[in-house]
This record gives C-alpha cells, sequence and structure tokens, in this order.
C-alpha cells in the first residue's frame, strides 16, 4: 500500500514538474543574446559549455564570438557594428572603464547569486559606488613560484617556507639552495609581468597603507606632486628586486629569456623559484616529467611581526559584465542569466577550474583543480594571507604596464638606477591626461 | 650564353647557401610541427625523437580546416579578380588618358597606399556594420579589401603599361576598334605577366590578413585561416605544435597556387617580351 | 597620348576608371576622412558622441618626446631595411635569371618565407636569437653572439631590420626576376661583344632595363616599412624597454591600450602624411627618369 501511494505521488511529482517547465518555457519568449570571451584557445570548449547552458534555457540562444589575440580591439568592433556582445569575459580594469555600458548587477531581477560569491566583487567596483558591474570570472595568486622537489631535497621533506618570513631569511633561503647547486630565482622579463605584476600590484597594494592612502598616493603621482624615492615601501620594494637580479640565472642577459624558457627552467628543477602567477601552470603542463611546484609568499621587510610578509598577491583579473547600451532588457535578463550561470553553476565552475586551472572564490565549487599553483592560491586564500591589489588593477591607467614595463626592464639591464626609475614612473604620471 | 664552369659552381653553392637562409625558419616549423609543445620549448632545435602526428588531426579539428580554408579561398579568389580586372582598365585610363582629374586621383591613390590601416579600422566598422549592417558577412571585406588592393593594382600595371607602345593601340583603332574592345582583346591579354605578379601580392596579403577579417566575421563558422590560426593562442600560453601544424597546412594551397603561378609569369614574359 | 575626341575620353574614364575610384573611395578615403574627424576629438571606443576637442590631440602628440623618437626609430629602421630588403632582392633577382641549375627550386624555396604571415615568422625568429644563435655563441665562445641580440636596443634593431629584409627580398624578388627576365638577351649578347665585362653588362645594360622594377620595388619597401606591425609585434614587441617600438605599433597600443582613440588618429595622420609626401616624391622623381631614359 506504502509503495503504491509513493508511487502515485513519485507519478505526480514527476507531473507536475514536467508541467511546470513546459510553463516556464512557455512563458519565456526566445531570445539571442551573445558571448565574448577573453579566455582565448579554449574555443571549442567554451562552445560546448554554452551548448550545455542552452540546453537548460531552451529559451536563450547564444552566439559566441570568439577573440584574437587583440582582445579589445576585437570587443570595440562589435560596439562599433552595433551588435555588442550581451555578456562578455573582460578584465576588470576594462569593465570599469566602460561601466557606463555595463548593468550594475546588484540591481538584476534577482541579486542573490551574489550570495555565493566570497570576495573579489570590489574589483568590479568604482570608488564612491556601490554598483557592481561584473561577476567575478576567475581567481588569480601570484607571487614567488617555487619548485618544490628543490626545496625538499635542500631543506628537507618537513620544511615550511612560512619560516622564510624577513627579507634576511628569504637572502638565507637562497643562499642555503644555491650552496646545494641549484640557481635560486629567474627574473622574467616581460614588460607586462615586470610592469603589472611586479610593479604596479605590488606596489599600489595593502603594503602602501590601506585603500585611501593608495588612492592618495595615486593621486598624488598624477598631480605630479609624490616623490616615489622617498616613499618606503618603493624601496622595500626595489631592495628585493635588486636581491632577485642578484641573483637572476639569466643575470648574464637579463632580457633574452622567453615565458617558456623561464618556465621550463622552474618545472624541470633548472632553478628554484620564479616571481610570477598561478596562471602559468597552462604552460607548465606541456612540459613531460615535472618537478612538485607551488606559491609562497615574498617577504618585503625584514619585521616578522608584519602578516603581510607571510601574504601573496590575489585577484579577480576576469569578470563576466553584461551590456546595457545596445542590448534589449530581454536580452539583458538572459544575459544576466548566462553570466551567473557561467560563473557559478557546475559547469561554468568545472569549465574554470580543471581547463583553465582557476581557484575560484565561491562557496559551491565542486571541481577538483589539478593545478598544484592554483591548489597554493587557495590555500592563502582559505588562510585570509591575500594581499589586496584592486587598486592597481581597478584604479591605474589602462597602460601603466605597457609604459612601466620597459622602464623596470631598463632597471633589470643595468641602464638606470633606481631613483632614475623613480622618476621615470613620475613622469608617466605626471603626463597623463 | 657563354660561362665558365666554376662560375657555375660558385653560383650554384651561393644559390644553395641562400635557400638555407630563406628556408631555415620554415623548416623549424616543420620539424616542430612532429613534437609535443613541451618538446618544442625545451628545445627548439632538436630533431624529433619519435614523430608526433597527432599535431596535424588535432590542428584539422580545432581550426575547422576545411570551413576556414573555403572562407579564405572564396575571399582570396574574388578580391583578386576584382583587383585584377577593375584595377587594370583604371590603370588603362591613367597610362592612356590625359586628364587633370584622373592623374589627380592617380597620386592621392598613390599617397593613400600609405594610410596606416590602424588609422581607419574603426571607422570602416562604423560605416560598413554599424551603418549599412554588414556584420558577420564576407561581402565587406571582399569590398574592402579591393578598395584597399586598388591603387595598389593600378599603380603597377600603370608600370607596365607605360611600356607597352602607344602604337598598338593606334593601329587597333584604325582598324575600327573600339576602346572597350581594344582593352579587352588587345591590351588585356599581354598584361598577363603582370597580372600573374600582382596577384600573387594580393593573393598572399589576403591569405595572410587577420586584422581586416577579425573587425567584420565574428562568429566561428566565418573565420579565416589567418584567425583560427589563433585558436592555438591562450592569454599566458601558447600550444605551439599543433599551430606549426597547421600552419604548415594553411601554407600548402598557396603554394601550390604560387607554383602554378611561376610557369604563368614565364610563359607571360616570353609574350610581353614580343613587344619590342 | 591617344587622339580621342572630348566625350570618348570621359566615356573611357567614367566606364574604366570610375568603378576603381567609387570602390577606392567608399572603402579608403571616406573612412579615413572619419578618422581625421576623431583625431579632432575625444572619444572612448564606443560612444555615439564625441567630445570636439580642436587640436589638442595634435598638440599633445607634438609635445610628446616618445612620438618623435618612435618616428625616428622607425626612420633609421625604413632606410636599413629598404636598403637591405632591396640589396638582396636584386641580388636573388640577378642569382635567380642567371643559367642556374634548378632555378625554379630555388625560387620557390626562397619565396617560401614569404607565405607565412608575418606574426607566425616573428616568434619562430625570436626563438632562433634567443636560444639558437646564442647557443652557436656560446659554443664557439664568440662573445657577440652569445647574448641575445633581442636584448640590447641597437642589436635588437639590427635584428628587426634582418628579419624584415628576410621576408621583404622574398617578396621583391618577384619583381626583380620578372624584371631582369623581360631584359632582351640579344641587348645583352651584344654588349659582351662589345667587349663589356660582366659588371659592365649588369649596370650598363641590365640596370637601366630594370628600372621600372627599382622604382616599384623601392616604393613598396618604403611604405611597407613605415606600417611595419605583425613583425615588430611578435619579434621584439617594442622591446627591450621600448626601444624599437615603431610608429605603427605605438599608434595600435596608444588606441587599443591606452585608449586614446583621438590621440591615435591624431599620431595616425601624421604618419600618413610624412610617409605619403616621402613617397610619392620617391615615385615621381624615379618614374621620371624612366621617361627620360
Amino acid at each position: 500500500m506504502f509503495k503504491k501511494i509513493l508511487a502515485i505521488l513519485t507519478a505526480l511529482a514527476m507531473l507536475l514538474s514536467l508541467t511546470a517547465a513546459f510553463a516556464e518555457s512557455e512563458a519565456h519568449n526566445p531570445v539571442t543574446i551573445s558571448y565574448y570571451s577573453t579566455q582565448a584557445g579554449v574555443d571549442e570548449e567554451t562552445v560546448a559549455t554554452l551548448n550545455e547552458f542552452m540546453k537548460e534555457y531552451p529559451w536563450i540562444t547564444v552566439n559566441y564570438y570568439p577573440c584574437g589575440d587583440d582582445q579589445l580591439a576585437a570587443w570595440l568592433a562589435l560596439y562599433s557594428a552595433n551588435t555588442a556582445p550581451t555578456v562578455s569575459l573582460l578584465d576588470c580594469g576594462q569593465i570599469l572603464n566602460y561601466s557606463d555600458y555595463m548593468m550594475d548587477l546588484t540591481k538584476a531581477e534577482d541579486p542573490s547569486f551574489f550570495n555565493h560569491v566570497l570576495s573579489g566583487t570590489d574589483f568590479f567596483q568604482k570608488e564612491g559606488d556601490s554598483a557592481i558591474y561584473g561577476i567575478p570570472g576567475s581567481y588569480q595568486g601570484f607571487s614567488l613560484l617555487y619548485n618544490k622537489t628543490i626545496v625538499k631535497k635542500v631543506f628537507g621533506d618537513d620544511f615550511n617556507v612560512d619560516t622564510v618570513n624577513t627579507v634576511d631569511k628569504l637572502v638565507e633561503f637562497f643562499d642555503k639552495i644555491e650552496a646545494a647547486g641549484y640557481p635560486s630565482t629567474v627574473v622574467f622579463s616581460a614588460d607586462w609581468a615586470l610592469g603589472a605584476h611586479y610593479l604596479g600590484c605590488q606596489l599600489f597594494s595593502e603594503w602602501l597603507g590601506d585603500k585611501a592612502t593608495q588612492r592618495q598616493v595615486m593621486a598624488d603621482l598624477k598631480a605630479g606632486n609624490y616623490k616615489l624615492i622617498e616613499n618606503e615601501h618603493f624601496n622595500h620594494l626595489m631592495d628585493v628586486f635588486d636581491i632577485l637580479m642578484a641573483r637572476n640565472v639569466n643575470k648574464a642577459d637579463p632580457l633574452a629569456d622567453t615565458q617558456e624558457g623561464d618556465l621550463e627552467m622552474l618545472a624541470h628543477g633548472k632553478v628554484a623559484t620564479m616571481f610570477q602567477g598561478d596562471w602559468n601552470w597552462l604552460m607548465i603542463r606541456n612540459f613531460e616529467n615535472i618537478d612538485e611546484l607551488g606559491i609562497m609568499h615574498l617577504p618585503l621587510t625584514n619585521d616578522e611581526n608584519d602578516a603581510r610578509n607571510l601574504k601573496i598577491l590575489g585577484s579577480c583579473p576576469k569578470g563576466y559584465c553584461v551590456d546595457t547600451y545596445q542590448n534589449t532588457p530581454e536580452q539583458q535578463a538572459a544575459g544576466v542569466l548566462l553570466a551567473q550561470w557561467l560563473a557559478l553553476s557546475p559547469a561554468g565552475e568545472d569549465f574554470m577550474v580543471r581547463l583553465i586551472g582557476s581557484t575560484l572564490p565561491f562557496d559551491n565549487v565542486t571541481a577538483v583543480n589539478e593545478n598544484p599553483l592554483a591548489v597554493s592560491t587557495q590555500e592563502y586564500l582559505n588562510a585570509g594571507r591575500i594581499l589586496d591589489c584592486s587598486t592597481y588593477l581597478c584604479e591605474a591607467p589602462t597602460d601603466f604596464w605597457l609604459m612601466v614595463g620597459p622602464m623596470m626592464q631598463k632597471y633589470l639591464a643595468g641602464q638606470t638606477d633606481r631613483a632614475g626609475l623613480a622618476e621615470e614612473i613620475q613622469e608617466y604620471f605626471a603626463d597623463l591626461d | 650564353m657563354v660561362e665558365r664552369k666554376s662560375v657555375k659552381y660558385w653560383l650554384f653553392a651561393l644559390a644553395l647557401l641562400l635557400t638555407v637562409f630563406y628556408l631555415f625558419p620554415l623548416v623549424l616549423v616543420g620539424m616542430n610541427s612532429l613534437k609535443t609543445t613541451g618538446q618544442f620549448t625545451t628545445n627548439p632545435f632538436s630533431l624529433p625523437t619519435r614523430l608526433v602526428t597527432e599535431n596535424y588531426p588535432q590542428a584539422f579539428n580545432q581550426m575547422h580546416f576545411l570551413s576556414s580554408l573555403c572562407n579564405t579561398l572564396i575571399l582570396t579568389v574574388s578580391i583578386c579578380v576584382f583587383v585584377a580586372i577593375l584595377g587594370s582598365m583604371a590603370a588603362y585610363v591613367v597610362s592612356r588618358v590625359k586628364s587633370k582629374f584622373v592623374s589627380f586621383f592617380y597620386y592621392l591613390m598613390i599617397a593613400s597606399m600609405c594610410a596606416p590601416f590602424q588609422a581607419f579600422m574603426i571607422p570602416l566598422v562604423k560605416l560598413y556594420a554599424a551603418k549599412l549592417g554588414f556584420t558577420n558577412s564576407l561581402l565587406p571585406v571582399i569590398y574592402i579589401a579591393t578598395g584597399l588592393n586598388m591603387a595598389f593594382s593600378i599603380f603597377l600595371v600603370r608600370g607596365f603599361l607605360n611600356s607597352i607602345p602607344l602604337e598598338i593601340d593606334q593601329a587597333a583603332m584604325i582598324d575600327g576598334c573600339g576602346s572597350v574592345r581594344l582593352f579587352f582583346r588587345i591590351i588585356f591579354p599581354m598584361l598577363v605577366p603582370i597580372e600573374v605578379t600582382l596577384l600573387v601580392f594580393v593573393a598572399m596579403g589576403i591569405w595572410n590578413d587577420y586584422l581586416l577579417s577579425s573587425l567584420f566575421l565574428q562568429t566561428q563558422d566565418m573565420r579565416t585561416l589567418p584567425m583560427m590560426i589563433r585558436v592555438f593562442c591562450a592569454q599566458y600560453s601558447t600550444d605551439y605544435s599543433p599551430m606549426m601544424a597547421g600552419l604548415v597546412m594553411s601554407i600548402a594551397p598557396i603554394l601550390i597556387f604560387y607554383l602554378l603561378c611561376q610557369k604563368q609569369i614565364l610563359a607571360g614574359v616570353v609574350q610581353g617580351s614580343v613587344k619590342g | 597620348m591617344l587622339t580621342r575626341r572630348g566625350w570618348d575620353t570621359w566615356k573611357l574614364i567614367l566606364l574604366f576608371f570610375c568603378p576603381a575610384l567609387f570602390i577606392w573611395l567608399t572603402a579608403m578615403v571616406i573612412p579615413f576622412l572619419y578618422g581625421i574627424f576623431i583625431s579632432f576629438t575625444k572619444w572612448d571606443g564606443i560612444a555615439t558622441e564625441y567630445t570636439l576637442i580642436g587640436t589638442a590631440n595634435y598638440v599633445k602628440v607634438f609635445n610628446t618626446s616618445k612620438f618623435w623618437i618612435s618616428l625616428q626609430k622607425t626612420g633609421i629602421y625604413t632606410v636599413g631595411t629598404v636598403v637591405l630588403s632591396n640589396l638582396l632582392g636584386l641580388m636573388l633577382g640577378l642569382l635567380l635569371t642567371s643559367s642556374l641549375k634548378g632555378r625554379n627550386a630555388f625560387r620557390t624555396a626562397i619565396y617560401v618565407p614569404n607565405v607565412v604571415g608575418g606574426v607566425a615568422m616573428g616568434y619562430i625568429w625570436q626563438y632562433i636569437f634567443s636560444y639558437g644563435f646564442t647557443r652557436i655563441g656560446q659554443s664557439l665562445g664568440i662573445e657577440s653572439l652569445s647574448t641575445s641580440m633581442l636584448s640590447d636596443p641597437n642589436r635588437a634593431m639590427v635584428a628587426l631590420v634582418l628579419v624584415s629584409s628576410w621576408q621583404l627580398s622574398a617578396y621583391l624578388m618577384i619583381i626583380y626576376v620578372a624584371g631582369f627576365t623581360n631584359v632582351p638577351g640579344e641587348l645583352v649578347e651584344a654588349a659582351r661583344v662589345d667587349g663589356a665585362n660582366s659588371w659592365g653588362v649588369f649596370w650598363h645594360v641590365r640596370m637601366p632595363m630594370i628600372r621600372p622594377s627599382v622604382t616599384i620595388c623601392l616604393f613598396l619597401a618604403i611604405v611597407r616599412s613605415f606600417m611595419v606591425f605583425d613583425i615588430n609585434l611578435s619579434l621584439t614587441d617594442g622591446g627591450p624597454f621600448g626601444s624599437t617600438e615603431m610608429i605603427a605599433l605605438r599608434i595600435y597600443n596608444t588606441a587599443f591600450v591606452s585608449l586614446k582613440f583621438g590621440n591615435a588618429q591624431a599620431q595616425a595622420v601624421i604618419l600618413f602624411l610624412i610617409v605619403a609626401v616621402i613617397s610619392v616624391l620617391q615615385a615621381y622623381f624615379t618614374q621620371r627618369r624612366e621617361v627620360q631614359m
């Protein structure tokens, strides 16, 4: 008897859910939207993911616009053609630059999806504005990548890198590695790596002070009345850079390296550390027989009690935004569905975690990350040991890396000194419109 | 021609040396298309230890090779036809007609070859896509590329036309031949060598064009080979080996075209030299 | 000139010249004028309204030393590339029209690099410079070769000229080959009979005959060098420390990295004027000499 009732109930429930689903699709008019992604190199997988979305939301058709390597030009061309993508996965700085054309997602019909987002929404907010223009799409940690295999060989299996908490200890750490016969570090010399990651993100971070202080320094630089060379943090940053430079395995020809070449050395134990980010896994995984790798912090002072010495840099570099300028309200509503689905659905998370190897700052992630560097990032994130660099990513001029990167290269090549570098950076800021 | 044997050998050796210099990077591409990306980045100059052939099917699939090849072919062929015919017609006028109107625009066209494409790419999209509604279509690319190559075509053909004696035109006209027939029956056939040279340039430019196509062709099924070769480039990493396999496959058709043209150039030149 | 009656002339112009003119005007001139308009505005790349700011962009460009440095570098690069690529192209043209065994095979083999797009070839060369030449230099103990050419501003410029000439000369070779093939064999023979040596034949018989080819090749090389973009981007990306940022790359970066569209358009207009004056003068003078001879 009980079984019978259960069977009937189940049948009834199924029927109900079916009609509900039917009614739901009935209630929606078909709508066509488009998606632009700056996540290059994974077009097939993106299309497959979008197909899954369209299966779940049968009334929405999504056209996919893959990007070339000139991401912004192609995106702007779509705007020029009056065919702005409904949803775009863009750099946070870009979204904020063009926020006039983007939806404030807190005003979406149902913004409850933000409840799953643990951190990173501040990368899509403007100063003094509560609007959020993007849903975080990935999370990236960067600092000192290190070869665990070497470190274990030199320091023993249960060595804890957290003991490297001052600059002096970092030097000692490097010394011991070198004594064991391994070059201690490689300085990757690309303009974007030096300009954006080493200098930009680290300079305009909480090392400089709280958010207000960081903004003030940037404003003073733009006004042309800030002496960078007198800033303590800038000097710390460059002191450590001097240490890295002096030990750089490419010292003889510091600008001749390539990203693949440097990573190959790191992955195959030809060098112990490299200042870079967890996204490099995408390239590292192409190599055969790679060593165990991880990320550790880069201490900048000799103050053992300074918690910042034990933090790595973390950011939400990309997010999903919804266009309001050339898309109808119906398209925008469908766009919000797509954006949140891409960010927070199991399929969307699977794409980011497994394929791109990114950590995600959400509370509902089940996909397992195969990227050991991102696993390190996650550990730092869980422990709250993240240096906030949103001031740089969101508020610095978009060409900072393009202009300052070469200045850092000059410094790396010994063509200028610290005072000259500081002077050039000041000139760059003063010359902005 | 009388040339001493030793000179011949030296010339041959020189040609061989130059060939190595010119071909070496391409040999690297071919060689590394048979290795894994990891092997390539570890040592790009090593010979493949074991032939990795998977790159080719991978590139074929990832690039949607057939559809992108088809798009590229349509673009190249149609642009070449328009540029060759319309360009040489205009060049004929430039070469044969004394008119302030014509020479004014001719020099302006020459000057326009010096306009950097970056200077009008966004306006192009604004006009053709936003105002005229040509999005995601090969048509605006064909039309615009024809326009962009027109000056070059006129410039090149005009130089050649100037070396064809006027007496040929005059003789034909005395025989009662109208201008249109004169051009298509008598002049155009004489232009074959320069047309082929022109087409080699134009075809190569279109075959490798990325910027212009990328402005108008957005969805995957409309993309061309140079656009699809970039599917292997992610923001921070490049899958080099399949990319090189893709490169080899994209070069093949245009190389065959060049080989065919080369015969034509020689044949055409023999024809052209009768002009005396 | 032919003697055609006025109406016939205009019919010919209308029928033969105007279609090409129309396409060229609509595909090139009108968008370019639009671009000039943008150079007088401040524009974010998306908005449909433009803020007119007069000549402010031009003033800014004129006062930016980096613009002039970049222009100067482009000039140096152009001179180097035009000379080297034309010398190489001439040599190839001469060599590959001589009675050489396997001539056609050589022509094809040498032409091949030109078929591959600039960006891909730039990456390959980057590897050759960074890892190939340096390994050779280190193993042979040649100091100047053991560090990468790409990490020194002057040598990076040389590298850029080399790679560009490598590609461009294969392109120019075609025109030179066609030019040399057009030189009637009887003329060369006659000169030989008159006792001219190889150099004399080359200088006094062949060179004058291929002057139209030289005109075309110089013009093409000048224009292409001034506009260099692909190889610049993929080989040096403007480095080391911004020392090889040619003007086209700079314009692109100003627009799409710095997001200053008006400023970028102003730079483009100035570049256009400079290149147009140089190349039209070059074409005008060399073509006049052709007529004279």
